[in-house]
């Protein structure tokens, strides 16, 4: 992608609808983002179904700036609060929530801001570097590589999502794939698990079952708590100090490389960057020992890692129709339902798609930029009202958007079955990314399975031998056997044996 | 956490098994591409998949004690990591205490009751700009948000907003 590509489509957005779009976008995404109980993943699904009847570009250009300013304004909370205002921003609590109370709360979040700036736009650059170069790779990628690798999608997720117990992830994964077979399957239009009933034969719709389980399960969880928060410090400094950025440049280089990877690695999202940023950033820092007491550096290292993630997981989206986290999965539907074709073969029927992305990027990195750093106070009153009254207000929201799509009350209602499964999984530790992303993976799966086997008359061999598959099964088998007893064994082994040889 | 894995082991094999039962129902020859195009392979192969892990959820819930123990640990190292309240000052103590105490299960049905009332009887049937009001209104009563007056008030402004915004502005079909 030239650079003459992203500029022209960056001037063709400058048009006074386009640029109102993004900045009220930005503007609702970072309220999302700070309002502990609403996720990006919800803010991006809500605003899916409401901006329905809009013209595409337009939607576009709405979701990714909700998308940026969701993951950057749950640091506001983070730090007032410690409360994470979405998952995402976890790890900014450790140190954002001690510089508040040691009376730099405005300065945190001026911080937060620009790195969240820098982490955008390093995703943003590397959004442009590396789509185009897998999208290559994406071409020589037929049913079998396809099947592979939502196998290994499913795993690794699992694996990353739920790390003290990958099984509970997996059999999440299984579960949303075994969900998304319901209704008319491609090849011959059987309707399976349908019941007889012809809203089941449509299969179940992406966005209701994402808004319920990140929004209603969300809303469930936040009113079980008896306690509303309250916002004790003072705002003051805001602008951060070039000093301050400078010192740290190694970590931001290094909590945007992670954050783009974790992106990319397919339903593993932000918040996983965010913490795998931090524990590098304390591993390499010179002062450890500042972490969780107000470190700048892991602030930083923490809001670069997110927002770089959001670039990452929109490589896979736009090259492999794989979602990269959570809300990308959203975009995902997002661009199915406006007709837009995300995949390989994007290059060749929409070439100039991954440069009109990158520049709502960066329009959207450069108005987060400037809401983050000049509406601070107003924006921290939103924090004090009550949850009570916010969170039916919340679902009536989602009630409304998912209706929208499809305008049938089978959606809301699936919505809130969605909402309950989704709640009581996560209380008993079984995330939902797997679920989610299985949902999605589930067709394609079932696809080019069924495709591979017809094509070679039922011959499983070209799964085993061809060079790509061999690459992801052994990825595959990497990740399983490092969670099985193995290693533990094979380590106990020659430990006895370099006892024996001493 | 052994129990509810128990529980939710059988949930999973129940699932696997009414999956796998009704894909073994589908047709499997009427293809001229035999099994492999069948509608229930997959489903099929996915049920078996999680029959499997159900069951090792199951088993191990009942016999390895030794990963339970080392999960508590874990739990217990993440949890000190996230509440720590160095200052005393005590501004965060309420947070952590609520989330140790009662699972708040009251709470959660009234949620749930009551989102389940408006999506199943309300919405749909009254329109619109009753149903939501009702629901938003009856919500924040029950949950002290405010006294009658003021849900009533905070009710009606929230459907005639939301109505407002969503069928004029941005030409949603409401239900």
């Amino acid at each position: 992608m030239s650079l003459s590509a992203f500029f022209s489509e960056f001037f063709k957005l400058m048009t006074p609808e386009t640029l109102f779009n993004a900045f009220w976008a930005t503007g609702f995404g970072i309220i999302i983002g700070m309002l502990p109980g609403l996720t990006a993943t919800m803010g991006v699904a809500l605003l899916t179904g409401l901006t329905f009847r809009f013209a595409t570009d337009q939607v576009i250009v709405i979701l990714i700036s909700v998308y940026v300013g969701s993951i950057y304004g749950g640091s506001r909370s983070a730090i007032l609060l410690n409360i994470p205002g979405t998952p995402a921003n976890a790890a900014t609590c450790l140190d954002g929530n001690p510089l508040a109370r040691q009376g730099k709360a405005g300065y945190a979040i001026g911080l937060a801001t620009v790195s969240s700036a820098i982490g955008t736009f390093f995703g943003l650059i590397c959004l442009a570097i590396f789509s185009p170069m897998l999208g290559d790779i994406a071409l020589s990628f037929k049913s079998w590589e396809f099947f592979v690798l939502a196998i290994f999608g499913i795993i690794i997720c699992g694996n990353l999502t739920a790390p003290k117990d990958p099984l509970k992830g997996w059999i999440a994964g299984i579960f949303g794939l075994l969900l998304s077979q319901i209704g008319q399957e491609s090849i011959q239009a059987y309707a399976r698990f349908s019941f007889g009933v012809v809203d089941m034969t449509g299969g179940l719709s992406l966005i209701p079952v994402l808004v319920g389980v990140y929004g209603v399960s969300e809303i469930i969880g936040v009113m079980k708590l008896p306690v509303d928060y309250t916002v004790r410090t003072k705002v003051a400094r805001i602008l951060p100090e070039m000093k301050d950025i400078f010192k740290y440049w190694k970590t931001i280089i290094r909590s945007g490389v992670i954050g783009v990877i974790v992106g990319a690695i397919p339903g593993v999202g932000e918040d996983t960057a965010a913490w795998i940023s931090y524990d590098f950033a304390k591993r390499g820092s010179k002062k450890p020992e500042e972490f969780g007491k107000g470190s700048y550096e892991g602030l930083i290292a923490s809001e670069t890692g997110n927002n770089a993630c959001i670039g990452g997981a929109i490589i896979p989206v736009l090259t492999l129709a794989i979602p990269g986290s959570a809300p990308a999965a959203v975009l995902l539907a997002a661009m199915w339902l406006h007709g837009i074709r995300p995949g390989p073969l994007l290059p060749i029927e929409q070439p100039q798609f991954i440069a009109t992305v990158t520049a709502i990027f960066f329009l959207a990195t450069l108005s987060m930029t400037i809401l983050g750093l000049s509406f601070v106070r107003p924006l921290v009153k939103v924090l004090q009202v009550p949850r009570n009254i916010l969170m039916p207000i919340i679902f009536t929201l989602c009630a409304v958007g998912s209706f929208a799509i499809n305008g049938r009350m089978f959606d809301v209602k699936l919505m809130l079955l969605f909402g309950v499964i989704g709640y009581f999984m996560r209380s008993n530790d079984f995330p939902a990314a797997p679920l989610v992303l299985g949902f999605i993976l589930g067709p394609m799966a079932d696809e080019n399975l069924r495709r591979a086997l017809i094509l070679r008359g039922g011959s499983i061999a070209p799964f085993f031998t061809r060079p790509i598959c061999l690459v992801l099964w052994a990825f595959t088998l990497l990740v399983i056997i490092s969670r099985s007893p193995l290693p533990g064994l094979i380590a106990r082994l020659i430990r006895k044996g370099t006892k024996k040889a001493a | 956490m052994r129990k509810s894995d128990i529980i939710f082991g059988i949930i999973t094999i129940a699932i696997a098994g009414a999956f796998g039962v009704m894909s073994l129902m589908m047709p499997w020859h009427e293809s001229e591409w035999g099994v492999f195009a069948a509608p229930g392979l997959v489903p099929l192969i996915l049920s078996v998949l999680l029959l499997q892990t159900g069951l090792i959820l199951i088993l191990r819930a009942l016999y390895a004690k030794g990963f339970y123990r080392s999960l508590a640990e874990l739990t217990a190292k993440d949890t000190k990591i996230m509440e720590a309240d160095e200052d005393g000052t005590g501004a965060n103590k309420g947070q952590g205490e609520a989330m140790k105490s009662e699972p708040g299960w009251k709470r959660i049905s009234l949620t749930i009751g009551l989102a389940a009332v408006y999506v199943f009887l309300l919405l749909g049937r009254l329109p619109y700009l009753l149903s939501t009001g009702l629901f938003v209104s009856v919500f924040i009563f029950v949950f002290r948000g405010g006294g009658v007056i003021k849900s009533l008030l905070i009710g009606a402004a929230t459907s005639v907003g939301v109505w407002l915004v969503f069928e004029k502005v941005f030409l949603v079909v409401l239900p």
